[in-house]
């Protein structure tokens, strides 16, 4: 055995994005209150709390009590658990739409990133036409022909945010596809799909990643905007948004209906945007 | 004669510049009708300064870009305009090792996916566990050890990495390897191991080596024959002993003259070149290097010098290198070190030779190499 490499392999270096994460403390914030908010809405069903659907005639607009720490609303139903059964649709909302948001953005910004040309051209100008159009309204147009129910809001959040994945996915292609290790795919021979899957795909994700969380704290806003305008959750389904909607007509005599989803709404939406931030800075491998 | 593996003629590759909106398009020709041929078994280096074309061309015999113009033909068949299957063939017999290790390897796949995937492709019938035995053949004969192979690119140093990189290019049992400056990007200590690795390589898989590089000292250590490559053409070619020690191009004497060293001062009144490499959007007419060369008359603009055959198996693209005043004896012969490098490799073989039998096979050699370097 001639010429063995000579050097030791270097030890396995332990996560630098997890590293960087941890000591980022905003982010841990964000991550810490998006957590506490996932936890509440996955729990709801086992929690000591009453139905969030149930009205009571006898308590009508009460202000917080220890009966019910957060109020009740204009039929007497209980805000402390309508906020909790709320929160189980805003994170899916959130969560999903920008699923869908991925799902439809990322291949065609893969394609146009990759391929180039007609290709390119098709996506991008269709993408920027999207793009020209303001975020809720599109969600608002898209939600209003598709029906109000919360799924047909989901998918309307969805594909009105895909546009900013198709330019991020674009873009990124671009760059990975120039890389050596993709002219490597090449030489070895592989074909096209094995190419775009596993070569190109992995590599795209990391910005992909950061802007999805950030997409998640609009998707949250945008969905409460629609229940709010009573194109998202439909009642007597508790959803912030739609709280917040009736609470504008009480706001006079029971401020506390619109206190609750709104500092809600708040938190989660800053959490996200604070793991967003983590994330980005700890996946930017030029800042240590 | 040992039979040809390689044989381009006229190859050309022109890329459109696109001008802006009012001017016209141009053409960057970066390979400018190149006639190369290459047996099998032997190392061809190819060598240049940066921009010459030198890796346009390695491309182009890869097939990894389409030639303009002109055929090649890879171990008989036909390659220049060739497609989907018969191009997967084609990526079978002829691979690439690439230029810089950090950069080619995809940081998300493990060592044995990456080695894997050539079999993957062409062999498919291979079950995953005879693949994975492969591998481990593979990155032994490469010199890397097979309990490595569930790990990424990223724990590995750059000359390992160029192992690794070798180790993907031979599973798919090529007939030809194509080194882009394949040490280049390595620590001036890995590069010796990995040309004697690719070196020895050649010899026990019987490969024919293509080495693109711009370092003189190691083409003069590795190949057999060379071609000298200036803004897209090639302006001599031949045996390396001849070329370094008979350069008869004018650029070839220069770049040879441009080896730094103590004693590397050749007593041509050579200098080093003047100026810069002309443009290859907009190359001089006729000889593409008259403007630079110190030798340079009138008739050198008229006509493109043809590639002609000098003696010794020397072919030479110039007009004049008949009346040039010959470049002999002065060279200095690199391949006799001096005394102290001398030293030094003696100690690193004998070091190696030890370590055939040594319990310590991985770092022994190097320390001692080191120790010795650093006096």
């Amino acid at each position: 055995m001639s010429n063995l490499a000579s050097d030791p392999v270097l030890p396995r270096p332990q996560s630098r994005v997890w590293r960087k994460f941890r000591h980022h403390r905003s982010a841990m914030f964000g991550g810490a209150l998006v957590l506490i908010f996932v936890l509440l809405a996955l729990a709801a069903p086992i929690l000591p709390i009453p139905d969030p659907a149930a009205t009571d005639w006898g308590a009508i607009r009460l202000a917080p009590s220890a009966a019910h720490p957060f109020g009740t609303d204009e039929i007497g139903r209980d805000i402390l658990s309508r906020m909790i059964w709320g929160a189980r649709a805003s994170l899916m909302a959130g969560v999903v739409s920008v699923a869908i948001a991925i799902a439809v953005g990322v291949p065609l910004g893969i394609l146009a990133g990759y391929f180039g040309g007609w290709t390119d051209a098709v996506i991008s100008r269709c993408t920027e036409a999207l793009l020209a159009i303001p975020f809720l309204i599109l969600a608002i147009a898209l939600a209003a022909f598709l029906g109000p129910s919360l799924t047909n809001a989901m998918i309307a959040i969805g594909i009105a945010a895909a546009p900013v994945f198709i330019r991020l996915t674009r873009g990124q292609a671009i760059n990975v596809a120039a890389e050596d290790y993709v002219e490597s795919a090449h030489a070895i021979g592989l074909s096209t799909p094995t190419i775009l899957s596993r070569y190109i795909f992995p590599n795209v994700l990391p910005p992909v990643l950061v802007q999805s969380t950030l997409t998640i704290a609009s998707a949250i806003i945008a969905e409460a905007s629609l229940s709010f305008l009573g194109l998202g959750q439909q009642p007597p389904a508790p959803s912030w948004g739609a709280m917040l909607n009736t609470a504008k007509n009480f706001m006079t005599q029971a401020p506390w209906m619109a206190w609750w989803p709104g500092i809600a709404i708040f938190l989660v939406v800053l959490g996200f945007n604070l793991l967003g931030d983590g994330l980005r800075d700890a996946l930017d491998p030029r800042e240590d | 004669m040992k039979p040809v593996m390689v044989e381009a003629r006229s190859l050309s590759k022109r890329f459109d510049i696109s001008g802006g909106m009012f001017r016209p398009k141009r053409q960057l020709r970066a390979v400018d009708g190149v006639d190369l041929t290459v047996h099998q078994g032997e190392t061809f280096a190819i060598v240049g300064e940066s921009g010459c074309g030198k890796s346009t061309l390695a491309r182009l015999l890869m097939r990894l870009s389409r030639p303009s113009d002109g055929q090649i033909r890879i171990d008989g068949r036909e390659i220049a305009g060739i497609e989907g299957a018969e191009l997967k063939a084609l990526r079978r017999d002829v691979q690439f090792v690439f230029q810089d290790p950090f950069s080619s390897l995809n940081p998300r796949l493990t060592v044995a996916r990456l080695v894997g995937e050539p079999l993957e492709t062409h062999r498919p019938e291979m079950k995953a566990n005879e693949r994975r035995a492969e591998v481990g053949r593979l990155l032994s004969q490469v010199g890397l050890r097979p309990e490595h192979m569930d790990r990424y690119p990223h724990e590995f140093s750059g000359g390992q990495r160029q192992r690794i990189g070798i180790a993907r290019a031979l599973a798919a049992g090529p007939k030809l390897l194509i080194g882009d400056e394949p040490v280049s990007a390595l620590d001036v200590s890995v590069q010796a191991q990995v040309v004697n690795l690719l070196g020895e390589l050649r010899d026990r898989l019987g490969l024919t080596l293509i080495i693109i590089a711009h370092d003189l000292a190691i083409i003069r250590h590795v190949s057999d024959r060379v071609a000298v490559m200036y803004l897209g053409r090639i302006v001599e070619t031949g045996p390396t002993d001849q070329i370094f020690e008979h350069p008869r191009h004018p650029y070839t004497r220069a770049l040879l003259a441009a080896i730094p060293g103590p004693d590397s001062g050749r007593s041509t009144g050579q200098g080093p070149l003047a100026g810069e490499t002309p443009s290859p959007i907009d190359p001089p007419s006729g000889c593409h290097f008259r403007t630079r060369c110190p030798h340079a008359t009138e008739i050198c603009a008229s006509a493109r010098p043809p590639l002609e055959d000098a003696d010794d198996g020397v072919q030479v693209a110039c007009l004049r290198w008949r009346d040039l005043p010959a470049d002999t004896g002065a060279a200095p012969a690199p391949a006799r070190l001096t005394a102290g490098a001398e030293r030094r490799f003696a100690l690193y073989r004998q070091a190696l030779a030890a370590n055939e039998t040594g319990p310590n096979p991985a770092d022994d050699p190097n320390r001692t190499f080191q120790q010795e370097t650093s006096r």
